[in-house]
């Protein structure tokens, strides 16, 4: 009985999938949604017939980067994987990701699972598979609304480690959060750092953090951002943990370079601090698989960024689209963006649908005071008014273009005195502004060569 | 002309995006060639209430709010002559309850400062979204997230009628205080840059405490801040339960 429900699953599973692609949608969570409800234990059943290991990625920032780089070091080594790539991360993005691969008799050809996990829906997820690897890149303020104070974050996050005692932990030494781990749990441990201060762009407000076992102000030696660094309680003995996976000799523009544990270069073309650490987190996993890589420079070349993350559109000027979702994402895209030399115009996109987070208090985290000099500026979304008047009490622009739709903005702003033209936007704007784009970039490259031929 | 803006605790107060009142209290300000100093004061200072013009009480997570009572009650008979003498002061959010005479936090009781005849007790349910109020100085616009439930007393006024979201309680339509110059509301974080007439009835009370006249301020256009209170007139019931 179980099985015939198993493969009934699989099969509304792979035919939503199927119908989802017919009217050109992403269906990522429902068809999980709906085969759980005719086989509650499909995970459970095809989580176990992974042939090695199951790594989950937790943390508020990063996970799908992470997740994405670590299944590009596992394929390069000809590996098969289960996968939630695109980030669907609650328990019927999960389902979808098992249900997708099985075969219509239920039966599972993967080495591995590599999936991304919401840091509140761990606990659940948890009860369904056995994580034999559980990364926490970090943990920042997200969606108040949404998931309460990170206290509360890091309550769940405890709950759902408890329910697999067995499983390695893989932590970020520099986020007293994450490496919080190392001693609130029995757990084995792994952990990543930079263990060197690194020259930031933006000068943050630094967030000061107090230590989770006595709750006294932590003291820094340095910060890198938010409340990542290196720290030490000035009361107890919680202090970071000398990392295993350390990086050092850091250079992040043109592109990230560093040393690893002062023996290898690795170097990337990939772009933004805070990647360092996602980097860091998959040479850690794939260093823990025992993988066998023997130049992550050379396993990095493959990696290709996601939806979003930094992504270039080329148009008559470079059109770069970066998904910012909370303060320590959206600091980070202004850092990255500042390190860039060329003339910029930007546009940001805020929206506030459920999935955004209904509360858009958090946009005065954001330093958008450092978002000076750019040539044009545009302010798009649900919230975009919101928007307007934070750059206006920023001081850096009085009265930005306003327009809901992020893309004919950018495409104005290809017009003016700019070299690049950056976006940023929330989840929910994402995908509708990548399909724009692309179609702008075909028609661009139509016209471009319609151009040359009439040239000729 | 020349105001003191007290920012307390900045360090731990700042849990939805605080600083932003700060901002636009200084920038209005400036607006009316005042001059505008900050002061902000971490937990572990001395805390110049009698050189302040404008106090301002943020929102903290549960845990660290037994830690600023501890640390304001010490400057309890300070505060309420601040009060008596006209001192305006505004609290956000999770500092609101803490000016009545109590509150309960995770089942316990702990001593408000007493500045306004309200107490809070702890609610089952969280009252979460965006919320609209009609005051005497216009509609005010915000985001409340909040499990304590307010109940004024028989010498405080509310701050205004819940015209949309939950207010002081959920039950009694009372969203907010306001008693003498002190201002306490439920509507979190950056109210002020939505809120400019809040904002500008702030600067003016301290305006007129400071310097003994009631200043005309010159009016401002407030157009892009219009357009985004529009959103949440128009589109904020939309996330309510």
């Amino acid at each position: 009985m179980k099985q015939i429900r198993l493969i009934a699953s699989i099969l509304v599973c792979k035919l939503l999938i199927f119908c989802g692609r017919l009217m050109r949608k992403r269906s990522s969570s429902a068809p999980g949604k709906y085969a759980l409800k005719l086989c509650p234990d499909a995970v459970k059943i095809l989580s176990k017939k992974v042939k090695y290991e199951t790594i989950c990625v937790l943390g508020t920032n990063g996970k799908t980067t992470t997740n994405n780089m670590i299944h590009t070091m596992i394929s390069s080594k000809g590996f098969s994987s289960v996968s939630n790539l695109v980030g669907a991360n609650m328990l019927d993005g999960v389902a979808t990701a098992y249900l997708s691969k099985a075969s219509l008799f239920g039966n599972l050809k993967a080495d591995y699972a590599l999936l991304e996990i919401d840091e509140a829906t761990a606990k659940i997820v948890f009860d369904h598979l056995t994580p034999d690897i559980i990364v926490v890149t970090n943990l920042f303020r997200d969606q108040m609304d949404r998931y309460g104070e990170i206290d509360q974050t890091l309550k769940q996050l405890e709950i759902a480690i408890q329910k697999a005692p067995d499983a390695l932990l893989c932590l970020n030494a520099d986020d007293p959060m994450s490496s919080y781990f190392t001693k609130a749990v029995s757990n084995r441990c792994v952990t990543f750092g930079v263990s060197q201060e690194v020259a930031q762009p933006l000068q943050e407000e630094k967030e000061g953090r107090n230590c989770l076992f006595c709750n006294t102000p932590l003291t820094y030696e340095f910060y890198h951002y938010n409340q990542l660094g290196s720290y030490t309680c000035p009361n107890c003995d919680f202090t970071r943990p000398a990392p295993d996976y350390s990086a050092t000799d850091v250079v992040c523009e043109p592109a990230i370079q560093f040393t690893l544990n002062e023996k290898e270069t690795v170097t990337a073309n990939i772009f933004g601090f805070y990647n360092i650490y996602n980097m860091l987190a998959a040479i850690s996993v794939a260093s823990l698989l025992e993988l066998g890589i023997t130049s992550y420079t050379e396993a990095f070349e493959h990696y290709c960024p996601q939806t979003a993350r930094m992504e270039l559109f080329p148009l008559s000027k470079p059109v770069i689209l970066n998904l910012a979702k909370n303060p320590a994402g959206f600091n980070q895209a202004i850092a990255t963006l500042l390190n860039d030399p060329r003339k910029k115009a930007v546009v940001i996109g805020i929206n506030d649908m459920p999935s955004d987070g209904c509360d858009i208090s958090w946009l005065y985290d954001v330093n958008f005071e450092a978002l000076t000099n750019c040539t044009a500026y545009g302010v798009s979304g649900r919230r975009c008014y919101d928007m307007a008047l934070r750059l206006y009490y920023a001081e850096v622009c009085d009265k930005p273009c306003v327009n809901p739709d992020p893309v004919p903005l950018a495409l104005d702003f290809l017009n003016t005195d700019c070299e690049v033209v950056y976006v940023l936007v929330n989840y929910t704007l994402i995908f509708d502004t990548k399909d724009k784009l692309e179609k702008e970039v075909k028609t661009y490259q139509k016209k471009q060569k319609k151009g040359d031929k009439s040239c000729n | 002309m020349q105001l003191t803006i007290l920012q307390l605790f900045p360090e731990i107060l700042n849990l939805y995006g605080d600083r932003g009142n700060i901002t636009v209290l200084k920038k209005r300000c400036a607006l009316r060639g005042i001059e505008a100093t900050v002061i902000s004061c971490s937990l572990d200072e001395e805390i110049p209430i009698r050189s302040a013009d404008v106090i301002y009480l943020g929102g903290g997570s549960d845990n660290d709010l037994p830690r600023v009572t501890e640390a304001l009650s010490q400057y309890k008979d300070t505060l309420l002559s601040y009060r008596d003498n006209g001192g305006v002061f505004l609290a956000a959010g999770s500092g609101y309850p803490l000016l009545g005479h109590q509150f309960s936090l995770r089942g316990k009781e702990y001593p408000g400062l007493s500045l306004v005849d309200m107490t809070t007790k702890e609610g089952t349910q969280k009252l979460t979204g965006n919320i609209s109020v009609n005051t005497p100085f216009g509609v005010l616009v915000g985001f409340e997230n909040h499990l304590g439930q307010t109940y004024l007393g028989k010498i405080a006024t509310p701050l205004g009628t819940v015209l949309s979201g939950n207010g002081n309680n959920g039950e009694d339509k009372t969203e907010g205080v306001i008693y003498k110059n002190i201002y306490g509301t439920y509507m979190s974080g950056p109210l002020l840059p939505r809120n400019p007439e809040l904002c500008d009835l702030l600067l003016a009370k301290a305006v007129e405490r400071k310097y003994k006249t009631f200043p005309d301020f010159p009016s401002l256009p407030n157009e892009i801040e219009n357009l985004a209170k529009g959103y949440i007139l128009n589109y904020g019931n939309r996330t309510h339960k």
